[in-house]
């Protein structure tokens, strides 16, 4: 028999950034709140001071701090004709395995979308025309627009405490900042970290071009700062070892540094820890869910009762547990029917590795997400009437490659690798390498979707997750168009070597690591035919079930996608204590 | 006890598989403990390597294939000495060599190596590592009639040469290649990982590029863009 606890207002499975966010609005309206989370407890000061972070070996490449296949994995294939095989060592699924979920680890680039990425549709048609979205009849709008999401991505930066110049508040557009970007209603609160070297020949060059090289927003605060739940962080010191790291120094923006410390005070918040959720319940009408059931350490399965379920559980979790309690109708994509699964998107990348000479770029010196960005050829800023794609991508140069191991494998084409010449080789081209970066959309495709793997299974017998996705010729193209742009950039930059990448060159692997943002599944719309959730990520077929994160997306932007999912969640999160509690019901 | 030994007996106490955890407990505030989490230190490797995993052959073996890749020259130690062979050595003994991250349910299929471009296949990273040793040897054997580290310089190149080039396979396609790729990110991971781990001794490979090492804070250097900062490196652990 299953152990039942004490029924609760909220249930929210997962406790990263979305998961945080929700219970900080909900328990500060009063709400009791119950989280539960597969990870255990992990906090910056006690598990990775700056005693233990300064490890490459142990975070970056054994990435000890991510989830690994052993214990949740999924498989893959490129199309519906293969069978999918699981994905066994880590690459690109890479999840948080602690409580604070990839937000402990992250990189810390703190986008906002731009206004024409929530409405590719509409704006397609408007600026070109029918004709231009042949192929892509999935791109929808997300029903909901930047402006509306304005004071929400607002509180999650104030949370955050992200540093940024602002390029345009109330529609004044400002210098420094980006002049593309939609209006903000007031500047980032805390200031720019410095530029390294490598940025600087970013910004001249890039602006010799005529382009807009901006400060890129970050999740590591620019000056000593207290955020508005009482929580204080410390400036960035460059320590550069920052992605895939924890952060010692309480600069790093994180579940863990600046939401759960005010959450733990509240009385009407309670933390499960290591509870592997497997299941909702639905009530026997079949219209609401009545709570979930996790699995603890032990094994023993346990019953939350819950009046709300709301799942933060990441893309995949998201859309796994819709499909593991039967809520909603699966896609199907030869009928082109039911919604869960449905629209599954990525990030298209592209760009180029660039080697100077005789240049002393100190790499060391930097931080996950510290670097200049161009998005003159993001989204729709740029005219495609003569292109055969939509969308584009930010163009970036980042300061975070210092590291050696990582960086030992990054030496000019036809260099030596090994063996006589390789120490020389080595040593001459540390100081002489950058990257640039194109981090670009991703539209959906008939076949590209999640469903339940009918083969592999997790440990507690439950099927695993089953991805197929492949690029769609729209993205191809728009890769090639960027590689372009990088090798014009790198040129302008004076490097010696240019080598370019292309990750939709060929078919799409979990083994190539192009890019960890995965979104959709879930997606959010105004249609129930063509959405699983509605405009607040509420479902379509449980009015009490909010599935929120990246999986709402309809189509992805040249952009990472984390400021979009604390926005989305705590604006979620609003509507339930404001509306939905007094009146539970649809919110549409 | 001098510290580097302290440190070393502490690691072995605390010598923690994966994460640290507080067991699957119902958390109503920050747990009190608010020090450093002593299971999250890392376990340094003991001077000299215990000999685990490569002994005999295999180990003669890894040695040569490794002093191959990063050899002893001007610029400094060759990875063995430096101690790349009881870093690997360490690392194949504990979880990473054990597979423990990897998801090893059957049925593997025939295809997937093709879809995937796996690296490992079912078993654990020191099965593969050993098997793949003897596999560079008894190539060795055939072609020359010695084992892989009796061989000359020039007939070892060339050995790895067919492995880089996927020209020589030992199991199906590409899996020469993979052979050698793993090989040498755990040769680059020796050579400049922290010396605690047993390899990059005397911070050799850290000096050889200048990095500074276990450093945390740079907001001194920041502004001095575009100059030799002639910054020492440092360790984790103390090293001489
Ligand atoms: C290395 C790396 C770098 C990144 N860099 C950036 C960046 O620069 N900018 C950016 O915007 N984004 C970045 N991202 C992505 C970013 O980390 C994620 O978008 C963000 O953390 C998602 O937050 P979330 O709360 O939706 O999900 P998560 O952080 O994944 O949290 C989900 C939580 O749910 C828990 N959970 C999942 N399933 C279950 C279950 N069945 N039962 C119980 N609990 C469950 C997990 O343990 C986890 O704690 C990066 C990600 C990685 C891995
Ligand atoms: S670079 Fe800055 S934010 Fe990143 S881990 Fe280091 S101090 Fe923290």
């Amino acid at each position: 028999m299953a152990i039942q606890r004490k029924k609760a207002d909220v249930v929210i499975v997962g406790l990263g950034w979305a998961g945080s966010l929700m219970a900080e609005e909900l328990t500060r309206a009063g709400l009791e709140v119950v989280a539960i989370d597969r990870g255990p407890w992990l906090d910056t000061a006690t598990d990775t001071p700056p005693a233990v972070d300064p490890d490459e070996l142990r975070w970056s490449i054994r990435r000890e701090l991510l989830l690994q296949p052993g214990e949740y994995t999924l498989t893959f294939r490129n199309n519906s004709g293969q069978t999918a095989v699981p994905t066994r060592e880590l690459k690109a699924f890479q999840m948080g395995k602690s409580v604070g979920g990839a937000g402990f680890h992250w990189a810390g680039m703190a986008w906002r979308f731009s206004e024409w990425d929530f409405r590719v549709r509409s704006a397609t048609l408007e600026r070109y025309g029918a004709a231009k979205l042949k192929g892509l009849d999935q791109v929808q709008d997300w029903g909901i627009t930047y402006a509306d999401l304005e004071p929400f991505y607002d509180r999650f930066e104030r949370i955050a405490g992200i540093s940024g110049v602002a390029g345009n508040i109330n529609g004044e557009i400002r210098p420094g900042g980006n002049p593309f970007e939609g209006p903000r209603s007031r500047e980032f609160p805390t200031p720019p970290l410095k530029d390294s070297r490598l940025m600087q020949m970013y910004r001249d060059s890039t602006a010799q071009m005529g382009m807009h090289p901006f400060y890129i927003p970050v999740a590591h605060v620019g000056s000593a700062y207290v955020n508005p739940l009482g929580v204080s962080m410390a400036p960035c010191t460059y320590c550069g070892y920052c992605m895939f790291h924890g952060c010692g120094n309480y600069s790093k923006s994180s579940p863990q540094a600046c939401v759960i410390p005010a959450l733990m005070r509240r009385k009407n918040f309670t933390l499960i820890t290591q509870g592997y959720v497997t299941k909702i319940h639905k009530a026997e009408d079949g219209k609401t869910a009545t709570g979930v059931s996790y699995f603890d350490e032990q094994g023993r399965e346990v019953v939350q009762p819950a009046d709300i379920v709301a799942l933060c559980s990441f893309t995949y979790d998201n859309a796994r547990l819709m499909m593991l309690s039967d809520i909603g109708k699966q896609y199907d994509p030869v009928t082109q029917t039911g919604t869960i699964g449905r629209a599954y998107n990525y990030q298209t990348c592209a760009g180029a590795h660039v080697w100077f000479e005789d240049e002393t770029l100190n790499p060391f010196i930097g931080a996950g997400g510290l670097g200049i960005q161009v998005d003159d050829y993001n989204g729709d800023n740029f005219d495609h009437s003569n292109l055969d794609f939509i969308g584009g991508a930010g163009l970036l140069t980042v300061s975070r490659e210092g590291m050696p191991i990582g960086r030992s494998g990054l030496l000019p084409p036809g260099s030596p690798r090994w063996g006589k010449g390789f120490k020389q080789t080595y040593k001459d081209n540390y100081q002489n390498y950058g990257i640039i970066f194109g981090q670009g959309t991703s539209m959906p495709d008939r076949d590209a979707y999640l469903s339940l793997d009918p083969n592999y299974k997790d440990r507690w017998g439950t099927p695993l997750l089953r991805m197929t996705f492949d690029w769609n010729q729209n993205d191809r193209n728009m890769a090639r168009f960027i590689e372009q742009r990088a090798v014009d950039i790198g040129k302008k930059m004076g490097a010696k070597h240019v080598h370019t990448f292309n990750s939709a060159a060929k078919s799409w692997s979990p083994y190539d690591e192009n890019s960890n943002h995965t979104q959709g599944g879930m997606v959010m719309g105004e249609d129930p035919r063509t959405s699983a959730v509605n405009t607040y990520l509420q479902s379509w077929d449980a009015h009490n079930v909010f599935v929120v994160g990246a999986s709402a997306f309809p189509t992805n932007a040249g952009y990472n996608p984390t400021s979009t999912v604390g926005a989305l969640a705590i604006r979620t999160a609003r509507a339930i204590h404001e509306k939905y509690q007094h009146n539970p019901g649809s919110l549409v | 006890m001098k510290r580097r030994d302290a440190l070393r007996s502490m690691g072995a106490l605390f010598a923690a598989a994966g994460l640290a955890k507080v067991g699957a407990v119902e958390l109503k505030s920050v747990p009190p403990q608010t020090g450093l989490n002593r299971e999250m230190l890392p376990s340094p490797v003991m001077s000299g390597g215990q000999g685990n995993v490569f002994k005999g052959q295999a180990r003669a073996t890894l040695t040569a294939v490794f002093d191959r890749l990063i050899p002893h020259d001007e610029l400094g130690a060759s990875a063995s000495e430096a101690g790349c062979v009881d870093y690997l050595d360490a690392q194949m003994n504990g979880p990473y060599g054990e597979s423990k991250d990897l998801y090893l349910d059957r049925p593997l299929r025939a295809d997937e190596s093709a879809l995937m471009g796996l690296t490992i296949s079912l078993r654990t990273r020191r099965d593969y590592t050993l098997a793949g040793l003897l596999f560079i040897d008894n190539h060795a054997q055939k072609l020359h009639g010695r084992a892989f580290a009796e061989l000359d310089g020039e007939q070892m190149d060339a050995i790895l040469r067919q492995l880089d080039e996927g020209r020589l396979d030992w199991e199906g396609a590409g899996s020469g290649s993979r052979l050698f790729e793993f090989l040498l990110l755990s040769v680059r991971e020796g050579y400049f990982a922290d010396p605690l781990y047993g390899g990059n001794r005397g911070m050799v490979g850290w000096k050889l590029v200048g990095f500074p090492g276990a450093r945390y804070d740079y907001r001194q250097y920041i502004d001095r863009r575009g100059q030799d900062l002639g910054l020492e490196p440092i360790s984790l652990i103390p090293v001489s």
